[in-house]
């Protein structure tokens, strides 16, 4: 009986061990037998969304402070490094480098003040902030050449090689930049600041009475999610070549927010499937496109109604698993909370 | 559960890979608008020897929905009416021809994600009407250009649009031709104060600065002063405050820089508290739906367009009847330049006797074709020489204004 | 720099009256954001979209050649329904729920506004369309300064709007029961009051409320187009904000003064800053006092 047991656990372990493998020979040789450079696009596309999810999913996922400001951190991130890379003449690398911290800061001036608020007027705050970024982007012409945009974007160069979509460098640049934004959120979520931020989400107060630092916490939280986001901007930017103040809207927010919703708030795995299967229904299923946003929309209802965990999400949730041989008692039978009396 | 979920996730990714796969290598069928199959024609029969010629595919990619979706689907039209014209006719070398359409909502994001979907499909060779507006084009004009498919835009005005490359043409006036006839306007309205209304829009910024440049040059030779400069953002509908600057600042007349539906709000709320004022459209004004908005408000304006519905030129003629026949309605200058565009198209590729995209490209820039701009020929930056004429608006109608616009040179020297 | 303009006097109270009529305007929307919250104590995330809806709702029985007043009685009764439909499909059920009800909530009315407005995109169209202003008399001009009648209108139905929603609140036992609920549901319902009809009614006002707000707005800028509930719902959240979310006289007041300051930035710095005025204002007091300028200093963390 436990041998079975084992070996079941073996199995299905190994499984997933094995499906990850093909999943990343599959990812790693995507280029070379696609069918096309619009498949590549897509892919990178993708990654940047799921970069993204990322970022909201440490403030949202693990902390549990619901934020629609990551177009704005995206914007910041984008412009310092489009500025920096087409006026100055600075490199990709250093420019994107800039560009996070930019971000960050950024992060940090909205996050200091408004993270005490709750809730609803979180999100109206960071919504206005969105607004407020993209005004600053349209009137502030001499840096950010107003409503004309900043074109010629350039795209990173590894010695001396030009690294774009066709030659399919952009995607392993987001590929590699993702893997080190899992790495990332992995680090957070399984050591004591992670830990913090979960308390956090579950009982602020509580938390805030057991010596957590809770404002800190939360609003280092928030410039690490935005200076991911920023660095997503960056990606963007590189991709597409050109942006304008109109380029990040409250509608990528929100596609953000309800890939983490989706995804399931905190987990990583969540957020890549998401991203990958809402940024690409619209592609595949193009009769779709018209009424993307109703879905996008649907999801966010439906999942808080149905799974507010996410579909992979509430792994985390698991009721408290006793040591061993503490017996388990119902709460009838004069058990206390769990069980344990 | 947990297990089962991961498997299931796992497989969903699986699936959409391939399903995605799929898709793009099956050319690209497009969306739900637009597959222009006009290839039964009148049933002639000399298809019928060449039953297994493939027909050409060229695309269309323009906002089908959105704020600016007018402008795309009128050019979708306009790339309609001449690809029936042309099956009509034979085809072009024997085939027919075929237009797939693209929704971009102009929007960059999308726009570059259309133009990747084209490129990848090897059965189109040219895009013969790329996007609306400059900011989105210049987005997607990249990716044309560094995949060398010929693209040729019907409503980009950016000055730098075709120097993108040798892949990117422009049949459309160029900011600074639009420049010359916008000048000419306030001086041929007997405007005293002029101002200035703009969106604050890629057009909108070069445009108004490169009017201000002309304004200091000319300035003391000038009848007028310009006095206000009011500017506002897209999605603006409450125009009371930039009204209140025009209002204050005297001005008589104003142009307003931005599209029809902009100006359809602007004008109601103008003409409220100054009924009296001239109000100058520029092309992008030039659409019935702004009289069916606006109605009275926009009684007596002027403004100009590269396509006169009522020429008596046999080209115009031809393609605005074809026009009105096919979609109930007058044309406008995006259909007329979309429509052009697909001749230019179909002209070099009888010229060069092949599909193949370089060779589309290089006879683009050797061809010269009749059709609704004249004589039509791409210059060698890929713009297009293009004439306009002056409208006003009377009794809810566009009426052309004869003979208004002089050459540059001519118009200076008489100030 | 800002453009050049002839600056002056006449030229500011010129961009303030304009301030109060755009004032006017965004308190009207505000006063359905207090109501929600005034009783739920939720921000209504969606009503911006229920708004739009009974925008184009009147439209369509306008095109099909009803009256203006019957299209609004009917609009008002539909769009009443959507927003009961909110509540009761998506709402209600969460508040059964345990724990987080927060961010669930507030993530629903996000979604819902989203499938809303899209919806209208998809039916009626993305585009602008034309709305025909039965309650324009003319512009008046008063000591020099251009009024417009329909401005006069607003104003009007604003302060019969906010009397006729304060009397039912405060002078009915119905609104009796709206206070009741908004202080202590338990208790309320315990004291006998149906709380879940009194939650369905606070909703279908509501409803009625955005549809004269529709009906208003649509009238005075002869337009209506899915997105345009977006940036009027924002700023007059904002203006809510401001005045003290969940008290009704506080939204005029926050809308004239977002209007107010709106307009005369752009007298100062040009139109392009425009659009950031009300979020500045936002972020401004919910950093100072996020209770409003009417708003008592509540035990609850806000």
């Amino acid at each position: 009986m436990k041998l079975k047991k084992i070996l079941n656990i073996r199995i299905s372990e190994r499984v997933s061990f094995i499906i990850l493998l093909v999943l990343l020979a599959v990812l790693i040789s995507l280029p070379f037998f696609t069918p096309g450079q619009y498949f590549l696009r897509t892919a990178t596309n993708i990654g940047i969304y799921a970069i993204l999810a990322l970022s909201l999913n440490i403030t949202t996922g693990y902390c549990g402070q619901v934020s629609m400001g990551q177009a704005a951190f995206m914007a910041v991130g984008a412009y310092t490094f489009a500025i920096l890379n087409t006026m100055h003449g600075v490199g990709f690398f250093p420019a994107a480098f800039v560009g996070c911290c930019v971000a960050g800061v950024a992060g940090f001036i909205l996050g200091m003040p408004t993270l005490r608020l709750s809730g609803a007027y979180f999100v109206i705050a960071t919504t206005g902030f969105s607004e407020v970024i993209k005004v600053i982007a349209l009137n502030w012409k001499s840096m950010t050449n107003g409503a004309l945009g900043i074109k010629n974007i350039g795209r990173p160069i590894v010695f001396g090689f030009e690294l774009t979509n066709a030659n399919g460098g952009q995607y392993y640049i987001m590929l590699l930049s993702l893997a080190a934004v899992i790495w990332i959120s992995y680090a957070i979520k399984t050591s004591k600041f992670g830990r913090a931020l979960n308390a956090i989400r579950n009982d602020e107060l509580a938390s805030n009475l057991m010596g957590v630092n809770t404002s800190s916490q939360k609003v280092l939280a928030f410039v690490i999610s935005a200076m991911l986001a920023g660095y997503a901007g960056v990606l963007y930017a590189s991709m597409t070549r050109y942006i304008e103040p109109n380029t990040f809207t409250t509608d990528m927010s929100t596609i953000i927010l309800c890939i983490v919703i989706f995804g399931g708030m905190g987990s990583i795995r969540g957020m890549i499937i998401g991203a990958l299967l809402l940024i690409s229904f619209p592609e595949i299923l193009r009769f779709m496109a018209t009424y993307r946003f109703i879905v996008y929309g649907l999801i966010l209802i439906l999942m808080m109604r149905f799974r507010p965990q996410g579909m992979l999400g509430g792994v985390g949730d698991k009721p408290y698993k006793l040591p061993k041989g503490v017996k388990r008692k119902s709460y009838e039978q004069g058990g206390g909370v769990n069980g344990v009396t | 559960m947990k297990k089962s979920i991961n498997i299931l996730f796992a497989l969903l990714l699986v699936v959409a890979l391939i399903s995605g796969c799929g898709t793009s290598s099956t050319s690209g069928s497009g969306n739900k608008p637009a597959e222009a199959s006009a290839n039964n024609g009148s049933g002639n029969g000399n298809v019928a020897s060449e039953a297994s010629q493939e027909p050409i595919r060229l695309a269309h990619i323009g906002p089908l929905t959105g704020n600016m979706a007018d402008f795309g689907q009128h050019a979708l039209n306009g790339v309609q009416v001449a690809v029936e014209e042309i099956n009509e006719n034979g085809g072009v070398m024997g085939r027919m021809l075929e237009v797939v359409s693209y929704d971009d909502k102009n929007v960059g994001e999308d726009a570059a994600a259309a133009a990747e979907l084209v490129i990848s499909d090897s059965s189109i060779c040219a895009v013969t009407s790329a996007h609306y507006s400059s900011g989105v084009a210049m987005v997607a004009a990249p990716l044309y250009q560094e995949a060398g498919m010929a693209a040729i835009s019907p409503s980009a005005s950016h000055p730098e649009y075709s120097s993108i490359g040798d892949y990117i043409f422009r049949n459309n006036l160029t900011e600074q031709a639009e420049l010359v006839y916008a000048f000419q306007m306030p001086t041929i309205v007997d405007c005293k104060k002029l101002g200035i209304v703009s969106m604050m829009s890629d057009f909108g910024e070069s445009f108004v600065h490169g009017f201000e440049e002309l304004y200091e040059a000319n300035k003391d030779k000038l009848g007028y002063e310009l006095a206000v400069e009011s500017f506002f953002v897209d999605g603006t509908v409450d125009f009371a405050p930039n009204v209140a600057e025009i209002v204050n600042g005297d001005c008589d007349a104003i142009i307003f820089v931005a599209e029809y539906n902009n100006l359809a709000a602007f004008a109601m709320q103008y003409r409220k508290v100054d009924p009296d004022a001239q109000i100058i459209g520029l092309m992008t004004c030039y659409n019935p739906e702004l009289i069916n908005m606006a109605g009275e408000a926009v009684e007596g304006m002027v403004l100009y367009s590269v396509l006169n519905p009522n020429s008596e030129r046999p080209a115009v003629k031809n393609f605005v009847d074809r026009y009105v026949a096919k979609f109930n309605s007058q044309p406008d200058f995006i259909a007329a330049n979309a429509y052009d565009n697909v001749h230019m198209i179909a002209a070099s590729i009888e010229k060069t006797g092949s599909t193949d995209r370089e060779k589309i490209k290089d006879a683009l820039y050797e061809v010269e074709v009749t059709c609704t701009a004249g004589e039509l020929k791409f210059d060698a930056n890929g713009d297009a020489e293009k004439t306009a004429v002056m409208f006003k608006v009377e009794n809810g109608d566009f009426a052309e204004v004869p003979d208004a616009f002089k050459l540059w040179d001519d118009f200076v020297a008489g100030l | 720099m800002p453009p050049r303009t002839k600056r002056g006097a006449k030229l500011i109270v010129q961009q303030i009256v304009n301030g109060i009529s755009i004032g006017f305007v965004y308190a009207i929307v505000a006063v359905g954001y207090s109501l929600i919250f005034g009783v739920l104590r939720i921000m209504n995330m969606a009503y911006a979209s229920i708004f739009t809806v009974g925008a184009h709702f009147i439209l369509m029985f306008i095109t099909a050649k009803w009256g203006m007043v019957p299209a609004v009685i009917a609009t008002m009764a539909l769009t009443g329904l959507v927003s009961v439909f909110f509540d009761f499909a998506m709402l209600a059920p969460l508040r059964s729920k345990p724990g987080g009800t927060g961010t669930t909530v507030l993530i629903t009315a996000i979604g819902f506004n989203y499938v809303l407005q899209n919806l209208c995109m998809v039916i009626w169209g993305s585009e602008r369309k034309s709305f025909p202003n039965v309650i324009d008399f003319g512009t008046i001009r008063i000591a020099g300064f251009n009024f417009d009648s329909t401005q006069f209108v607003i104003t009007g139905v604003s302060i019969i709007l906010l009397i006729i929603l304060s009397w039912i609140i405060y002078g009915t036992n119905t609104g009796l029961g709206m206070r009741a609920v908004q202080q202590n549901t338990k208790a309320a319902n315990l004291m006998g009051v149906n709380v879940k009809r009194t939650i369905t009614f606070t909703f279908f006002l509501s409803g009625i409320t955005a549809v004269i707000a529709a009906f208003l707005v649509s009238s005075y800028y002869q337009l209506v187009y899915p997105t345009m509930g977006v940036q009027l719902g924002s700023k007059a959240f904002a203006s809510a904000v401001l005045g003290g979310i969940g008290i009704l006289h506080g939204s005029v007041l926050g809308g004239l003064i977002v209007g107010i300051l709106e307009c005369l930035s752009v007298y100062f710095f040009g139109g392009g800053y425009r659009e950031a005025v009300a979020f500045i204002i936002l972020l401004g007091v919910l950093l100072v006092k996020p209770t409003g300028l009417f708003g008592k200093k509540a035990n609850t963390k806000v």
